[in-house]
């Protein structure tokens, strides 16, 4: 149980209200809703108490306190009303504008500026100021995509501190003082961090400005939509602002748990592929050796047609599909059920695939904790991973904890933006992250490091299998100083809680492919396990990158990751398609673009992109290709039927981060005229095959998810809410109104594991079982 | 440049707290009595040496004007335009002085020995108006004092008559501080517009 928090009770404008010991007065009245106007004051940052914008009258004080740095006292008296306190914010605004430029019909900010806001509410209608204000160049860049109006600052540093304190990059500093502060770029110290559209975000005034949004719309011309970042698997929760067809930028939408408040550049701003002028806008079908335009009628028939003359000539298993972890849960799930159930084959997967050489019905991959968690952990362990540029939220989230006393390791083969800030970093050759994950387990369970009677034993279980993976061994193979690595190992032993996590890109590597599972038996022999701030996990690459595993689109399991063979699985899943589901497993990746397949079905990915010459010449060899994207990718470029497919931004659906939260994506435009979403193609192909599919939504589909993946058990598109909710998932208490809900769990537990976290396997199976098939 | 020996003074120095940054003041005046100015080379010195980023070095100096960021004359004279300095008179002694050596504040003598530059608050408005010359302080400066100051160091003497004598202008030698404080100064100063 958490402890009790101390309350402190007191009034604000005559209403009573109680909050935590510690807080500040802006927070408590925040809470009752009243608005104390601030500029530097910013919630996720130390207070400064620089602008004086936030005055309000605290009984027996007596001159006006700042609210956002008084903390509130037992019976305090506070009036954010009283004449005392307008008279103090006209004349804080009458001092701001001074030198302001008044150029709001001009400024991208007008319309969404405090500034601005602010003076109409509480500011004095004119100035006595009638002398020259300062004058500067205007706009200088201050780094590639962000443009500084010096005239309109107001000094209020929010974004020097952000990037100085927050970001802890290279960035905006204050130079000068007085009238003449300023805030500037050391050229010896340019501002290029991933992180630097947060500032455009948080500046109060319309000083900072991104290049890309500059002169483009006005505030009140965008249609703002709740959603998720379609870009990486961290999930940042964003606001969508789409002025007509065009998506111009994405606000954080501030989700504790997840982004902090915070998005990386990526995120906000790489959306032209949304706008791109190139999407397709009608389906092809290659004729004449040409894809050339067709009716969507035509297209679905053609599709269907030709499908079942390859499953009638050559069986069920000529046909593949390779799926996306681009696109949703609900569209996921369709893709391996129209495979699966309405084809009759197993051969579905996608580009990752298998975490290699995990035993069936294992998943060592699932991250056993929580981004949120990072900040408790005492010890950090990158392994072979790089947030700042992958995960880029993440990363923000560990400098956070490091600012919170965390000793980070980087053990990566390259120099990682975090070196500078850490407690020690690792090199080893770029293909070994699986060695040093041995050798850090040889170290620990030969030094007698478990900790914990279940870490003893798995320790025990695990001895021989790394008996001959010494650090030594690591130093000859991998180049990787021998010490270091005892250190490190004796570092995580000794951890209040130790979070190791690994790229998921490194399970590929040739030493990678009992990674997962020996870096989750590493943090179980330490006693790192179940409970926040301790953990193992995977940075997982794309936005739905577990999404897409967890809907099945793996050759060998269903659903939730139920064996394809499992008989109970095969019972109530084809109950519920009313079909008969394949038994064997189905074609890999690899397989399906080595000739394994006759038929290939691509939704959203482009494996041609990467292909060998000899996957491109499989691919030429294909007697059907069907496409689903959004532009004419190189794969799509090789198929017979192209399918126009839609961003995420112009369908509804859900993603899973990488730290199993299940998120609402929302619709924030109108799909692009003469395109489909990929859950309606799904259903048009189906339905044209004569399957009888009717979903009319994607909250139909995850209803159906949650009715038959036990995994996913009870889940339903009221049940995540506005922040989504981590799996395992438990059942909550029903609403007033009688509706069933679901809880999440931030970190998997010991229990969990013994229980078989989400009675998702197959009957008596561990859900996680933490060995690998490294011996 | 900044030598090795200059770097290991600075060590010196941030090893005496407990947190290295806290010497970024101390270390910033050692690069310049090095240089003769804070140079991009001092600045990243001082960056190595603390701990601290290029960027928060850059943002300490621009912050202090006791730091400086080109060459100087052989006397910097920094004269206070701060707001006690400003009612005792400071813009008639900045005026006064521009006129004396024939160069704009912010300028240096075609000789190369004076510097003229306008500062920020030097912490001795019960003085007002102030001025340093090479950091040492001269207070309650009348347009008379600034002439005998400049002649004093045009002929190579020290800044103050006496040193050590809290850096009273030989003219003041002997005057009591009630004196001054008493609204001579002031009558001083008014003189100088
Ligand atoms: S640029 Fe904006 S955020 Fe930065 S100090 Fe000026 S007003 Fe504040
Ligand atoms: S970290 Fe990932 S999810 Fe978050 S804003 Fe950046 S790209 Fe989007
Ligand atoms: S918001 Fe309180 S002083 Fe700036
Ligand atoms: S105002 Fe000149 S010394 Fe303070």
């Amino acid at each position: 149980m958490a402890e009790q928090e101390e309350l402190v009770n007191l009034t604000i404008d005559g209403q009573p209200v109680s909050v935590p010991k510690g807080s500040l007065i802006w927070a408590a009245a925040q809470k009752l809703g009243i608005e104390i106007p601030i500029y530097c004051y910013h919630p996720k940052m130390d207070p400064l108490g620089a602008c004086r914008m936030c005055f309000v009258e605290v009984e027996k004080m007596p001159k006006l306190a700042t609210a956002c740095t008084t903390t509130v006292a037992e019976g305090m008296v506070v009036s954010t009303t009283s004449a005392k306190v307008k008279k103090g914010r006209a004349g804080t605004l009458e001092f701001l504008l001074i030198n302001h430029p008044l150029d709001c019909p001009i400024c991208d900010k007008g319309g969404e500026c405090d500034l601005q806001d602010f003076t109409l509410r509480y500011g004095p209608g004119g100035s006595r100021f009638d002398l020259n204000k300062r004058h500067f160049e205007k706009p200088i860049p201050v780094s590639e995509n962000i443009l500084l109006d010096r005239e309109r600052c107001i000094a209020c540093q929010r974004c020097v501190r952000f990037t100085q304190t927050v970001a802890m990059e290279n960035g905006l500093v204050m130079e000068q003082r007085g009238f003449r502060i300023e805030v500037g770029v050391d050229p010896a110290a340019p501002f290029d961090s991933i992180f630097s559209g947060n500032v455009v975000e948080m500046c109060p005034v319309g000083a900072l400005t991104a290049k890309n949004y500059r002169f483009v719309t006005r505030p009140w011309e965008l249609k703002k939509t709740p959603s998720v970042c379609g870009n990486c698997s961290v999930g940042c929760n964003v606001r969508v602002d789409v002025r007509v067809d065009k998506v111009l930028r994405q606000y954080s939408r501030t989700n504790d748990a997840i982004d902090d408040g915070w998005l990386c550049d990526r995120g906000r701003w790489d959306l032209d592929w949304i706008n791109d002028t190139e999407r397709l806008r009608t389906p092809l079908i290659r004729r004449d050796g040409q894809l050339q335009p067709v009716s969507w009628d035509e297209a679905l028939r053609f599709v269907a047609e030709r499908l079942r003359a390859v499953r009638d000539q050559r069986g069920a298993r000529a046909i593949g599909g390779i799926g996306s972890t681009h696109t949703t849960n609900e569209e996921a799930y369709l893709f391996q059920k129209l495979l699966r159930a309405g084809l009759g084959t197993n051969n579905v997967d996608h580009a990752h695939g298998r975490f290699p050489a995990t035993e069936p019905g294992a998943l060592p991959w699932a991250w056993s904790d929580s981004i949120a968690g990072l900040e408790q952990a005492s010890h950090i362990v990158l392994l072979g991973a790089d947030p700042y540029h992958r995960q880029p939220i993440v990363d923000l989230r560990i400098r956070k904890a490091i600012r919170a006393g965390a000793r980070v390791y980087v053990v990566t083969p390259e120099a990682n933006r975090l070196d500078r800030l850490v407690a020690g970093v690792i090199r080893y050759t770029a293909g070994h992250t699986g060695t040093l994950a041995r050798a850090l387990l040889n170290i620990i369970t030969s030094d007698g490091l478990a900790r914990g009677e279940q870490g003893a034993q798995r320790a025990a279980d695990r001895r021989a299998s790394v008996a001959q993976e010494t650090p030594e061994r690591a130093a000859q193979v991998a180049g990787v100083d021998a010490d270091a690595l005892r250190e490190l190992a004796r570092e995580i032993a000794g951890a209040k809680g130790a979070v190791i996590l690994y790229d998921e890109a490194a399970t590929l590597e040739p030493s990678g492919a009992t990674l997962a599972a020996d870096v989750l038996d590493l943090a179980l022999i330490t006693g790192n396990f179940g409970k926040p701030g301790a953990g193992a996990g995977p940075l997982l690459a794309d936005n739905n990158s577990l999404g897409a595993r967890d809907m099945g689109l793996l050759p060998d399991t269903l659903p939730g990751y139920r064996p394809v063979g499992d008989a109970a699985a095969h019972a109530a899943l084809g109950g519920a398609w009313l079909a008969t589901l394949p038994a064997e497993p189905g074609l890999s990746y690899t397989e399906m673009l080595s000739g394994g397949v006759k038929a290939l079905y691509v939704m959203g990915a482009n494996p041609a992109r990467d292909a060998t010459p000899e996957q491109l010449a499989a691919l030429d060899a294909l007697d059907f290709l069907v496409v689903q994207d959004l532009t004419l990718t190189e794969t799509a470029q090789r198929a017979t039927v192209v399918l126009p497919a839609v961003a995420y931004t112009e369908k509804d659906g859900s993603f899973t981060n990488t730290e199993r939260c299940v998120q609402l994506v929302r619709r924030a435009m109108q799909p692009l005229g003469g395109a489909k979403a990929d859950w309606e193609i799904l259903v048009g192909v189906a339905r044209a095959l004569g399957l009888g599919w009717t979903y009319l939504s994607p909250a139909e589909i995850l209803s159906e998810i949650g009715r038959t993946v036990p995994l996913y058990a009870g889940v339903t598109r009221r049940s995540l809410g506005a922040e989504g909710v981590r799996w395992p998932f438990a059942p909550g208490e029903r609403t007033p109104e009688g509706r069933a809900t679901i809880t999440g769990s931030p970190s998997i537990t010991w229990q969990m594991l013994a229980e078989g976290v989400a009675r998702a396997q197959k009957p008596g199976g561990e859900l996680i079982a933490p060995r690998g098939r490294g011996e | 440049m900044i030598t090795e020996e200059v770097k290991a003074r600075m060590r010196e120095i941030c090893a005496r707290y407990p947190d290295p940054r806290s010497g970024t003041l101390p270390c910033l005046h050692l690069a310049q009595e090095a240089e003769g100015y804070v140079t991009p080379d001092g600045i990243a010195a001082v960056s190595e040496v603390t701990g601290t980023k290029i960027d928060e070095v850059e943002s300490v100096v621009t912050f202090y004007s006791m730091y400086d960021r080109a060459p100087t004359g052989k006397y910097a004279i920094k004269v206070c335009t701060s707001i006690s300095c400003y009612l005792r008179g400071c813009d008639g002694l900045m005026e006064h002085f521009e006129q004396r050596l024939g160069i704009q504040r912010g300028q240096t003598t075609a000789d190369g020995s004076f510097t003229l530059q306008g500062v920020e608050c030097l912490a001795a408005c019960g003085m007002a108006p102030v001025l340093q010359v090479n950091g040492e302080f001269v207070e309650n400066v009348t347009t008379a004092d600034a002439d005998a100051l400049i002649e004093r160091l045009k002929r190579g003497e020290a800044v103050a008559a006496q040193p050590g004598a809290w850096n009273v202008l030989p003219s003041k030698t002997g005057a009591s501080a009630q004196q001054t404080a008493a609204g001579s100064g002031s009558a001083q100063t008014g003189k100088a517009k």
